[in-house]
């Protein structure tokens, strides 16, 4: 048993802490409030190294993080946050009788009990954004919620309905047909190219400015345009990334936009693989993008390529990007490994950190609550038995809302 | 032949009392040798020593006797007739019209101890229509019992709406917010709803658009549904449990065990995916051997049973006045060992025989 052996201090036992040593919590008592939890390092998210630092935690929030604590852990890090997480992104999450369904929530499609939770937690992989499947142009709205805690939806989400999906590129307009001849099935619909598709997005905008739409659908599309609610628009290659830029700008141009408040949408581009080949556009236009995974090969989909130095150079032309693994929980493409493959393309440590903590939460303007640890936020922190983010180290403990929900301690 | 034991109770046009070993009034009442005396299809007296007319034919049955069987949700006789994917909604189906009575499905089911059957539409879209219940005579009993809601995936489809699950709920809600006909006399308690779900997260939405609602009726499906069992029992709504379901037949033995915990009232369905006909006392009996209680395996097979098809007037209980649906069994109904001697639907013998 190493120095960094458990002795998370358990709330049960908080009135005891302040006349004698800390008591030694047993090692795996998921499920348990833990008080404080010490570390060699505690990396903060917001630029704070803290040698010996120690995070105290009461009711389930961060109470204060603080230098000349144990050594419980190697490096306690934010919990980190995957905004392309793909959770509960099944078949039944997009409703494809229409294309846009910007009114539909995908939180029926999310199951407390699903197994994708457990993966991600183990990844160190506290909030996620949940979005419906991308085969709509504008799928519907989507939940920003907690890996773990209640066996409820409702109960860890921390922010309800608060983005609303979108794709560019092939994805909405694959397995459509054009609606001539017979058609034997709704998918006789529109788009069927990237023409239509932009068509679409365009569409969906203008009508909502012109007062063409209603209900819900209106409702939503005017909340997006406002920037009451994120606009994540996924588009993987340049000539996708290109198009949505160019929409998102004709909007903040028009004055049929500006002239109703309507130009204020606050855009991310999820799955900009090839981000890195517009970097000036982007950096000019102000919208962040999430990339996707980084693959060995470097191609993903729709063929677009993501080379290793892509975050990197980003960064260097001043675009704002978070780091995605779509939810993989698997030892060698989970979030720490991204973070892990953008440091090894040139991305500073630090800037990585903020790639898969800081920035995500506050694309999705959750950061009130989480990606940093800092005084009143929620309590969700990756506990780590080496330098995050090098191969040879793992998550292997995660605290969410300040309970212990998982230990894979030896 | 087959004429003359369909007769053999309402020979002679009189009465017939059966004496059992044991006559089992529900799941928690039993008379040792005890007496049930029939008159036109009806049980008139049930009781340890009646005081009988002369005349009165006293048949000796070794045996266990008990109410007859209910089944919950199953298919039978109507084959293919009962799916109808191409709309969403058709609430004033009927499944009773795609009833064939003749059904060789029926004899299976009089075999295996069953009276009584609820009978369910193809839970293919979202409103698929009314159930029936029938005796497994094959006579109809109600051709309007509950109305099918689904909550399920079964009801979403590729080439129709609704394809997602936030539509579906959409539609859901559309449709009770303008109620007409049957969705109308749903709404408002006069035609329970037969909510069909599958998985836990479409259980807890089925408990929440019938808490907003104020709906009442019955969760069918979801074989782990008793562990959400406090959310149901705060429900109200009872339980059709279709086991064999989740491919973990102990998991799905345990959840039934806090359904009977948690005081859900409960009956058995015959619609699960590994659950035919053979297995209704099957699914009972795992139940029992994973702590459930002999009474509540019992009466879900009966008395609760019964109460979920409407039937709590007529059936499912051993009780004057009710129909002369019984059962004898050779040993404890609850023992696999034992099986269906003779079974009677209305007095009528309609299956086995006494001896």
């Amino acid at each position: 048993m190493s120095s960094r052996q458990a002795n998370l201090t358990i709330a049960a036992f908080a009135a005891a802490f302040l006349c004698v040593a800390p008591a030694q919590a047993e090692k795996g008592k998921v499920g348990q409030k833990v008080s404080s939890v010490s570390a060699k390092k505690v990396y903060t998210g917001t630029g704070k190294v803290l040698e010996g630092g120690v995070v105290a935690i009461s009711g389930g929030k961060i109470d204060s993080v603080s230098g000349g604590g144990s050594e419980e852990f190697h490096a306690i890090t934010p919990g980190l946050v995957d905004l392309g997480a793909r959770a509960g992104a099944i078949l039944w999450s997009v409703e494809q009788s229409n294309e846009v369904t910007a009114r539909l929530s995908n939180s029926a499609a999310l199951d407390p009990w699903g197994l994708e939770w457990d993966r991600l937690v183990k990844s160190g992989v506290t909030t996620v954004l949940a979005t419906p499947l991308d085969q709509n142009v504008v799928g519907g709205l989507s939940q920003v919620l907690k890996t773990a805690g209640e066996d409820s939806i409702t109960a860890r989400t921390v922010r309800k309905d608060s983005v609303l999906r979108g794709a560019m590129g092939q994805q909405p307009s694959q397995r459509n047909s054009p609606a001539f001849g017979r058609p034997t099935d709704f998918y006789a619909r529109r788009p069927t190219t990237r023409m239509g598709v932009e068509w679409e997005w365009r569409s969906a905008f203008h009508k909502t400015a012109l007062g063409q739409n209603e209900g819900g659908e209106r409702e939503t599309l005017m909340k997006a345009l406002k920037g009451e609610v994120v606009l994540s628009i996924a588009a993987w290659t340049t000539q996708d990334i290109r198009t949505a830029v160019f929409a998102v700008e004709e909007i903040k141009q028009k004055e049929l936009f500006r002239s109703q408040g309507l130009d204020k949408p606050r855009v991310v581009i999820d799955a900009a693989a090839e981000a890195w080949k517009e970097p000036q556009l982007l950096a000019r236009s102000g919208i962040p993008v999430v990339l996707p995974p980084f693959t060995a090969t470097g191609r993903t989909r729709e063929g677009a390529l993501l080379p290793r130095n892509a975050a990197d150079e980003l960064r260097k032309a001043g675009v704002v990007f978070a780091l995605s693994a779509h939810g993989s929980g698997a030892y060698d493409s989970n979030l720490a490994v991204q973070a892990g493959a953008a440091m090894s393309g040139g991305l500073p440590f630090d800037e990585a950190l903020k790639a898969v903590t800081s920035t995500p939460a506050r694309l999705v303007g959750a950061d009130a609550r989480v990606g940093s640890l800092e005084e009143g936020k929620d309590a969700d922190l990756a506990l780590w038995n080496g330098e995050p983010f090098e191969p040879t180290s793992r998550v292997v403990a995660v605290i969410v809302d300040g309970v212990l929900v998982w230990d894979g301690r030896d | 032949m087959m004429l003359a034991t369909f007769l053999v109770l309402a020979l002679g046009g009189g009465d017939v009392a059966l004496r059992a070993d044991k006559v089992w009034i529900d799941g928690s009442t039993s008379i040792d040798k005890g007496m049930v005396l029939v008159r036109d299809g009806r049980i008139v007296e049930v009781g340890a020593k009646l005081d009988l007319d002369e005349g009165v034919r006293v048949v000796e049955c070794q045996g266990h006797l008990t109410a007859g069987l209910v089944a919950l949700g199953a298919k039978v006789g109507v084959a293919d007739a009962a799916l109808d994917p191409t709309r969403p909604a058709m609430p004033e189906a009927r499944v009773a019209h795609a009833l064939c009575r003749d059904d060789a499905g029926f004899a299976a089911l009089r075999a295996q101890g069953v009276t009584s059957v609820v009978i369910t539409p193809e839970a293919a879209k979202l409103v698929p229509g009314a159930t029936a219940v029938a005796k497994t005579s094959g006579a109809l009993v109600s051709e309007r019992a509950h109305l099918s809601v689904v909550f399920g995936a079964s009801a979403l489809s590729l080439n129709r709406e609704p394809t997602s699950y936030a539509r579906q709920g959409e539609m859901l809600s559309e449709l009770f917010a303008r109620p007409e006909g049957a969705l109308l006399a749903a709404k408002r308690g006069q035609l329970p709803i037969l909510f069909e779900v599958q998985s836990k997260p479409e259980l807890r939405r089925a408990i929440e658009f019938a808490r907003e609602r104020k709906l009442t009726g019955a969760l069918s499906g979801a074989p782990l549904a008793g562990e959400l069992a406090k959310e149901i029992a705060e429900s109200k709504l009872a339980v059709v449990v279709d086991a064999g379901g989740a491919g973990e037949p102990r998991r799905e033995a345990l959840a039934m065990v806090e359904l009977a915990k948690a005081g859900v009232p409960f009956g058995f369905g015959l619609d699960g995916p590994r659950n035919p006909w053979q297995n209704l006392r099957l699914v009972a009996a795992l139940a029992v051997r994973h702590g459930m209680p002999r009474q509540a395996a019992h009466d879900g097979l009966t008395r609760t049973a019964a109460s979920i098809a409407g039937l709590s007037e007529r059936a499912g209980v051993v009780k004057a006045g009710f129909d002369a649906d019984l059962v004898l069994w050779s040993g404890d109904p609850l023992e696999l060992s034992s099986a269906p001697k003779a079974v009677w639907i209305e007095g009528a013998l309609v299956h086995g025989a006494v001896q």
